[in-house]
């Protein structure tokens, strides 16, 4: 895209996206409380100097035209629409995770909000995962911090407002790394759900609660796995307990396999620029019908099991599969109404149904030294979760802190609590953090 | 200088926050003055005069011609009638038909701008023209039992077809799904009169099936026309 900008802005107007295979199911699902909405913030040590930040969004929103999109509907699948007004820039006062406005003439599936010193991005997962608004908000920040006069070190990598925009930030990897032919995987057990009520009005609450990184670091490293397998483990001990305090006619009910979805960032795997949807999940789990199982089993259980489900050829299998449905000659003529009822159904035969819990970790922020220093700290709400799994967990990691923010759609906080209490037995202090 | 709403900093010439728009407190703030347009001093646009009567003229025009047309028309076709037949026999026909023309051309040219005198009085043109052809035959009787039930559910359709047409704010393949619509309706309404005129009885068969077959394609018409008001390209809407 090196050509003169109102050719560009000619090109801009008129394109349109397919749906990446990911985003697919989501308006099909979505409704004001399941809404794929997460979150992004970033806390300064300084309130955010309104007039540079607002220089800096509209600087940036050029470099990012493929979010600045609407979702239609077309006859057969929903698409992506560019819609070329201005972000608009929002106080950050509402709800979190708020659903976008569906269908409306600018319903851009992105917000900036802003209150005091916490700039904050919501994207819906339609148009992208928390990779792709990470990379967003990193260039938001720099962009800003640049504005306001702060050098920015030549080395930090990031996305430039003025360099030109890769074809391939726009591709649907799926589609490229999708093989044909490869063998379906098998059926997957029901997994166990945490038995709470679902208040209504439906309500949406967040705890977010830090954790020092080098003790973190110092567990996980003693047990020789990474910082999400540990927190994966923690994650399955505190269901496990949840499951162990129900009393007997309940845990007869439940299902016995905890599992946790987690999310895997495809690009680590399979060499890709897109800036859309490129994420796929493992599924460790203990089946509590072989016995108790102690913390350091979990731990050494998952390990292995985040290894094995990590493997590229395992991961095609999936790809091969998800993307194999959407190419399926009769699914894909069958009009977008009946499919929508289709693809929800299978959302909780395939998906929802199978897993316990979520856990999305984005990883540790870095933007080098002196631009560190102006920030407090980042944080991550996932989006809500749905009616079965109920509770997920977001986590970020930034300096010497590890941010983990559970959505809980609930009134229990009965999870979030044994996952503490888990981590606090295995001497890691924790700080509740009031951001939003 | 900090927004006591939002938190974020401001510039100190700032009034408001330009982020939540909440005004800034420091002292008496003058009210913005309101914004002066210069207005137009021209004189107000008029319609010309001439140019309605020009149209005023021009109907007038074309009313003294189909008049001159059909007059003359019905004289030659009577004359010739009564010469070669000594009696006026079928030229009845042309002169019913040829004063109805005349009528029509006079109620349009003369009621111009009032639709609902226009329509009411072509509707009695309708009859008295369909009533007088009957009335010329003597051996059936058809005006009131068919023509004017069949008539009135001709307007009635035509009628209710103007209106869908009016309310909608964009026309295109959603006329084409009310013509089918209304038309279906239509045949319902003949297939009924029809009916109820020779068995004294309402019975409904083929038009039933005119309005099944019609309802699927005037739907697929009606969804397309709603989605692509604002779709006008076809790959992306229908992309498979």
């Amino acid at each position: 895209m090196e050509e003169p900008t109102h050719m560009r802005q000619q090109v801009i107007r008129d394109f349109w996206l397919r749906l990446d295979n990911a985003a697919k199911m989501y308006p099909a699902i979505l409704n004001k409380e399941f809404t794929t909405v997460f979150r992004l913030s970033a806390v300064l040590k300084q309130p955010v100097q309104i007039r540079p930040f607002l220089r800096a969004v509209a600087q940036v929103e050029q470099r990012f035209p493929y979010y600045k999109m609407r979702l239609r509907r077309g006859f057969f699948w929903y698409y992506l629409e560019h819609n070329s007004i201005p972000v608009h820039v929002q106080p950050d006062h509402g709800a979190l995770c708020r659903g976008f406005q569906k269908f409306g003439d600018h319903g851009l599936l992105f917000r900036i909000l802003v209150r005091g010193g916490t700039i904050s991005v919501e994207f819906s997962h339609i148009l992208t995962d928390g990779k792709g608004a990470l990379e967003f908000l990193k260039s938001l920040l720099v962009t800003y911090f640049s504005q306001t006069g702060i050098s920015i070190p030549a080395s930090l990598g990031y996305l430039q407002p003025e360099t030109p925009i890769s074809g391939q930030e726009l591709e649907d990897s799926f589609q490229r790394y999708f093989q044909k032919d490869l063998p379906d995987m098998g059926p997957m057990s029901r997994a166990f759900h945490l038995p709470l009520k679902l208040p209504r009005p439906a309500t949406f609450n967040v705890m977010t609660v830090s954790l020092p990184m080098d003790k973190i670091k110092e567990q996980a490293g003693h047990r020789r796995v990474s910082i999400t397998e540990y927190l994966i483990s923690a994650y399955l001990c505190a269901l496990q307990r949840v499951y162990q305090n129900l009393d007997r006619p309940h845990q007869r009910r439940q299902n016995k396999v905890l599992r946790i979805q987690v999310p895997v960032d495809l690009r680590r795997i399979f060499p890709s620029l897109s800036m859309r949807n490129f994420t796929l999940f493992v599924l460790p789990e203990i089946d509590l019908r072989l016995g108790y199982y102690y913390f350091d089993e979990i731990v050494k259980k998952v390990h292995h099991q985040m290894e094995l489900e990590k493997d590229k050829k395992v991961i095609s299998q999936t790809i091969s599969r998800n993307v194999g449905s959407e190419k399926d000659q009769v699914l894909r003529s069958v009009p977008l109404f009946i499919k929508r009822l289709i693809l929800q159904t299978q959302y909780y035969s395939r998906g929802a149904n199978l897993y316990s819990g979520e856990l999305t970790n984005l990883g540790k922020i870095d933007l080098t030294r002196p631009l560190n220093d102006w920030i407090e700290a980042f944080a991550f709400i996932p989006p809500p979760p749905n009616r079965a799994l109920k509770v997920d967990c977001g986590v970020i990691g930034f300096r010497d802190q590890l941010m983990l923010s559970f959505a809980n759609i609930t009134r229990s906080q009965s999870l979030e609590t044994a996952f503490l209490n888990v981590l606090n037995q295995d001497g890691i202090p924790f700080e509740i953090r009031n951001i939003f | 200088m900090i927004c006591k709403n939002c938190g974020v900093e401001l510039e100190e010439h700032m009034n408001y926050c330009p982020l939540c728009g909440h005004p800034v407190e420091k002292g008496p703030m003058k009210s913005p003055e309101p914004v002066k347009v210069e207005g137009e001093t021209g004189e107000n646009r008029t319609y010309s005069r001439m140019w309605q009567l020009n149209i005023m003229q021009k109907r007038k025009l074309i009313w003294e011609v189909i008049t001159l047309v059909v007059l003359s028309g019905i004289l030659a076709v009577t004359l010739l009638n009564f010469i070669f037949d000594q009696s006026i026999t079928w030229s009845v026909y042309p002169l019913i038909f040829g004063l109805g023309i005349f009528a029509y051309a006079s109620a349009f040219t003369f009621l111009y701008g009032k639709r609902w005198w226009q329509t009411l009085s072509s509707l009695m043109i309708t009859f008295l023209i369909l009533f007088f052809a009957d009335y010329a035959d003597a051996r059936i009787e058809w005006a009131f039992d068919l023509a004017l039930p069949l008539e009135l559910a001709l307007y009635i359709t035509g009628l209710v077809l103007y209106f869908a047409a009016r309310k909608s704010q964009h026309l295109g393949f959603n006329l084409i799904a009310y013509v089918f619509i209304a038309m279906a309706f239509l045949l319902i309404m003949i297939e009924g009169i029809l009916s109820l005129h020779r068995h004294q009885y309402l019975a409904l068969d083929w038009s039933l099936i005119v309005l099944i077959s019609v309802i699927p394609v005037a739907a697929v018409l009606l969804y397309i026309h709603f989605r692509l008001r604002t779709n006008p390209d076809l790959k992306k809407f229908f992309h498979i």
